[in-house]
C-alpha cells in the first residue's frame, strides 16, 4: 500500500512537470522555437527531410537545400554543401541554427 | 518451541536469506547507470532500442526513488530546519535531475518514431521538443555527474564491499581455505 502511494506521489510530481512543459509547448516561445530564420514553420521537419533555405521562392536546388541529417559523419561539417554558392550563403543561418541544435556535441547524440 | 520464538526464527532466516538493501541498491544503480550510457549513444543502439530503453529508463527511475524514499522523506521533513549543507545542496540537484529527466523521457515520447507508433498512440513532434529533448540529455550528463560525486562515498563503499572485496578475498585464499570455506557453508 505504501509503495503504491509513493508511487502515485513520483508520478503525480512528473505529471506536475509534464503540465508545466506542454504549458510552455503552447508558448509563444515555443512558437518561435518551431520557427526556423527564415520563419518557415519547423515543426514537422524530421531527419533525412530537406531544410528549407532562406530563399524558399526558388527551387529547391542542392545549392539551397541543406540536407538535415544528422547522423551523416559530415553533418554541419565545411564542404558538405556548395560553398560560396548564393543559396548556400542565404542558407548560412539556417545551417548554423541547425548545427547548433544538433552538431553540439560531435559525439552525435540524440 | 513456542510458537513466538518458532516465528522469530523464521524472521531471523528471513533476514539472512535476504539481499542487503546497499547490494540491492547498488545493484540497480549500476543497471540505470549503464542503461543511461548505452541511451545516449543513439548511433550505435538505433532508434528503436534508444526509445525502449528510454521508457525502460524512466520506470527504473521511479524504482530508484521507491528505494531511496526514506532519505527523500527525511530530508523533505527536515529541508526547512537544520539539515547539513551537503544534504541540503544534494537534495536540491535530486530536484533538478527528477525535472530534468522528466522533460528527458516526456520530450522523448513525444518526438518517438517508433515506440509510441508500437503503442498506438498519438504524438506531437516538434521542432521544438527536439531542441529540448536534446538539451536536457546534456544537462543531464553534468547533473549525473553531480549526483555521483555528491553520493560518491556511498558509490564507493558499495563498490569495495560489493565488487572489490569479494573478487580479491576470492583471489587471495588459498585452494584450501576457499575447499574449508564452501564446506563450512
Amino acid at each position: 500500500m505504501k509503495i503504491v502511494l509513493r508511487t502515485l506521489i513520483i508520478l503525480a510530481a512528473a505529471l506536475a512537470v509534464t503540465g508545466a512543459l506542454w504549458a510552455f509547448g503552447n508558448s509563444s516561445l515555443m512558437a518561435q522555437l518551431n520557427l526556423g530564420p527564415g520563419g518557415r514553420d519547423r515543426s514537422e521537419l524530421r531527419e533525412g527531410m530537406a531544410f528549407p533555405s532562406r530563399t524558399s521562392e526558388s527551387a529547391d536546388t542542392e545549392d539551397n537545400v541543406f540536407r538535415f541529417d544528422r547522423t551523416r559523419p559530415d553533418f554541419g561539417a565545411e564542404g558538405t554543401r556548395p560553398e560560396g554558392s548564393a543559396g548556400a550563403k542565404a542558407s548560412n543561418a539556417t545551417v548554423l541554427s541547425a548545427s547548433i541544435c544538433f552538431r553540439w556535441p560531435p559525439s552525435g547524440r540524440h | 518451541m513456542t510458537n513466538a520464538v518458532r516465528r522469530a526464527d523464521a524472521r531471523e532466516q528471513r533476514k539472512r536469506s535476504r539481499i542487503s538493501d546497499t547490494l540491492q541498491n547498488f545493484g540497480i544503480d549500476i543497471l540505470i547507470f549503464v542503461a543511461f550510457i548505452v541511451d545516449m549513444n543513439v548511433r550505435i543502439t538505433g532508434i528503436a532500442i534508444h526509445e525502449w530503453l528510454g521508457i525502460a529508463f524512466g520506470v527504473s527511475l521511479i524504482v530508484h526513488l521507491l528505494l531511496h524514499w526514506r532519505w527523500i522523506s527525511a530530508i523533505t521533513q527536515r529541508f526547512f530546519r537544520r539539515v547539513p549543507l551537503n544534504d541540503r545542496i544534494n537534495y536540491l540537484l535530486n530536484i533538478l535531475l527528477f525535472v530534468d529527466f522528466v522533460v528527458l523521457v516526456v520530450t522523448g515520447l513525444w518526438i518517438s518514431e517508433v515506440a509510441m507508433a508500437t503503442l498506438g498512440l498519438p504524438v506531437q513532434r516538434g521542432f521544438a521538443w527536439r531542441i529540448l529533448h536534446t538539451l536536457s540529455a546534456d544537462i543531464s550528463i553534468w547533473l549525473i555527474g553531480l549526483h555521483l560525486a555528491f553520493n560518491w562515498k556511498w558509490v564507493a563503499n558499495a563498490a569495495k564491499r560489493y565488487l572489490w572485496q569479494p573478487i580479491f578475498a576470492r583471489r587471495q585464499r588459498t585452494p584450501v581455505e576457499t575447499a574449508e570455506l564452501e564446506g563450512a557453508a
